[in-house]
């Protein structure tokens, strides 16, 4: 399984990328959205794992681009986002992608974990 | 009633015309010292025939409805820029006179600069006396008539004194008349013989016709030298730009001693005034201009809406301070909850225990944030809420007074209650941090607060809140629900008074009962 995480605070890069290595995935990272773009046009991922504030541009700006790459239906199932706070307008921003939605921290570990690595 | 709208005058004395009820007109003349009231010239005028009330003091704008008076206060420490009499009076324009006429713009810079400082005539004169030319003066005499007063003010002004007397207008006109006859301005004793002025020695005066007062302004030496022809040069220049500041500065002045009268009055009138940052006056012929408004409420009222609008502020300035909170702690949190998860699963046995300790406190630091956040969110919906779920919440914030203290959740478990969460969470909030607080100041052994849950009807539910504290005193129990009433040194009053606001919200009551020792409040909720 192949993920993809974006998220540029690098402690929670680093262990994420530890945790979901441990449970047998092959795990990139980047903090930069647009570097994140161009490996999503290049490589293959099973899942990505965006954060929404990013120091480029937001986590929906990449979702949009991966438009290019993506069908709406894999968008949905491939894109899990990770926020503070899931104010309305984030809700329903991500309705409009279909993809998961998970607060930092983690609400339910295990649950979250399950999330990232379920192969749809 | 009507409310009529506040007539845009030139002069600083605007007359508004208002019509209040009979009740009202009743109360006001019974307890406003009308009569000081007239004496100090605030123009107040009370006409029983029509029911009008007609109020006039610089800018103050009077709208009476049945059972309010709001009032329209401009700011009244600024000073007009533009005054709509001659345009030699305004500031701008004094000074570009005189930069033109004179080459030395010592005076008037400096006068420029004290300008700022200066906050009434004494001062000043003060800065006058300061001045290089006029060091062979010591004091400045300052005869002020206020036109179509009977009496009039004498100022002596010396650089660290300053006296003070009334005068019949009579005397201050003949002097008026003198000063104005003479054609050097300059004066000894003789000169001026027969009138009663006070000043000792020689001295130099002008005359100045003001649009509201007319004013002697006069330098004395305080000696019987005559002046020199430096000094002479001196007080012509400045007699044409002093005009313009004693105009400024004695309407600010007596502005501020109107201003002073009617609250005075108002004081002093059973009717309670209080700030709100709404007006409800409606301005046909003008624009309502920014400034304070004073509202007028019923005695019952007044202390919902200073509760209301105190709260409302501070629910949007502490929710917006949350959230940045919240924002700025969830990367850091997020970070420590994965690192100790990977921690967790690479430690020993024997230590893991203590990892999970870590992990433990990571939720409960996220709980509270979430808590706290909830607290402090606009909302105005109803929704099922548990009421145990929701007092265990609600602990979980008070932890810092509530600390030593054992709360007894008197509440089943399974109990849902339609209400506004965060309302209900602030009305818990506030009486257990109010409990807590107290029953430390007390130093009881084992202090303890007990919450129960009743269903005293189909419709309706107690909630009972009690602690084993020293109760309040007799004395106060008709005032905590009130605004601003503390017993605290650092408190604002306000916890009460918004606790009741929101019981009320939700369409319930809340009583304070006396009968034991404890604080005991009685809460009834309609479900």
């Amino acid at each position: 399984m192949n993920i993809l995480i974006i998220e540029d605070e690098i402690l929670i890069q680093k262990s994420l990328t530890i945790l979901l290595k441990k449970r047998g995935a092959n795990v990139d990272a980047t903090a930069s959205g647009t570097d994140a773009i161009k490996l999503i046009q290049e490589r293959q991922y099973d899942k990505i794992i965006c954060d929404l504030m990013l120091q480029d541009i937001t986590g929906f700006d990449v979702i949009e681009e991966s438009k290019s790459v993506f069908t709406l239906k894999e968008i949905s199932k491939k894109f899990i986002i990770i926020t503070a706070y899931s104010s309305d307008q984030v809700i329903e921003n991500a309705k409009k992608y279909g993809c998961n939605i998970l607060n930092k921290p983690f609400e339910n570990m295990n649950e979250a974990l399950e999330k990232m690595l379920e192969i749809q | 009633m009507e409310n009529q709208h506040y007539s845009n005058s030139k002069s600083l004395n605007k007359e508004v015309g208002l019509n209040c009820s009979k009740e009202v007109l009743t109360r006001l003349c019974a307890h406003t010292k009308l009569q000081l009231f007239q004496d100090l010239n605030s123009n107040l005028r009370v006409n029983e025939g029509d029911k009008y009330l007609s109020l006039s003091a610089g800018s103050l704008n009077i709208n009476l409805k049945p059972s309010e008076i709001d009032f329209y206060l401009e700011k009244i420490n600024s000073i007009p820029s533009k005054s709509k009499s001659k345009s030699k009076s305004s500031l701008a324009n004094v000074t570009k006179v005189n930069k033109k006429l004179f080459k030395s713009f010592e005076l008037i810079d400096l006068l420029n600069i004290y300008w700022e400082g200066s906050k009434d005539t004494i001062d000043f004169c003060r800065m006058l006396l300061k001045l290089k030319k006029a060091k062979n003066f010591e004091i400045i005499h300052l005869f002020i008539n206020e036109k179509g007063r009977s009496q009039s003010i004498h100022r002596e002004i010396t650089s660290n004194n300053f006296k003070s007397k009334t005068i019949p207008t009579s005397d201050f006109n003949s002097l008026m008349f003198s000063v104005k006859k003479s054609r050097n301005r300059s004066y000894g004793q003789k000169e001026l013989k027969g009138n009663e002025h006070g000043i000792i020695g020689t001295f130099l005066a002008h005359e100045f016709s003001l649009a509201n007062f007319n004013v002697i302004f006069a330098f004395s030496r305080n000696d019987f030298l005559s002046q020199t022809e430096d000094e002479l040069l001196f007080f012509n220049e400045i007699k044409l730009y002093i005009p313009s500041y004693l105009e400024l500065l004695l309407d600010k002045e007596n502005e501020f001693k109107k201003l002073k009268n009617l609250r005075m009055v108002f004081d002093n009138i059973p009717i309670k005034f209080q700030l709100s940052s709404q007006s409800n006056i409606e301005n046909k012929a003008n624009k309502i201009p920014s400034g304070l408004f004073y509202k007028c409420i019923d005695k019952e009222l007044d202390s919902i809406n200073h509760a209301d609008i105190y709260h409302n502020e501070r629910v949007a300035l502490l929710g917006e301070l949350l959230n940045t909170l919240r924002h700025e702690l969830s990367n850091p949190l997020f970070g420590l909850q994965l690192s100790s998860q990977i921690l967790q699963e690479e430690i020993d046995k024997d230590n893991k225990p203590l990892i999970e300790e870590i992990t433990h406190s990571i939720s409960r630091s996220q709980e509270i944030i979430n808590n706290f956040t909830k607290l402090y969110s606009k909302s105005d919906e109803k929704l099922e809420v548990n009421l145990y779920k929701l007092v265990k919440e609600v602990l979980t914030l008070t932890k810092s007074e509530s600390r030593n203290v054992h709360v007894d959740i008197d509440i089943p478990q399974e109990v849902e209650i339609l209400t506004n969460p965060v309302w209900m969470a602030q009305i818990l909030f506030n009486l257990i941090i109010n409990s807590s607080q107290a029953l430390k100041a007390s130093n009881i052994a084992s202090p303890e607060i007990k919450i129960r849950y009743t269903k005293s009807s189909e419709s309706e539910f107690l909630i009972d809140f009690s602690d084993n504290g020293l109760g309040i005193s007799k004395s106060y129990i008709d005032k905590i629900f009130s605004p601003f009433f503390t017993t605290k040194e650092k408190g604002t009053g306000l916890g009460l008074a918004i606790t009741k606001m929101l019981v009320e919200r939700l369409s319930g009551s809340i009583q304070y009962c006396d009968q034991f020792t404890g604080a005991y409040f009685k809460l009834r909720f309609k479900n």
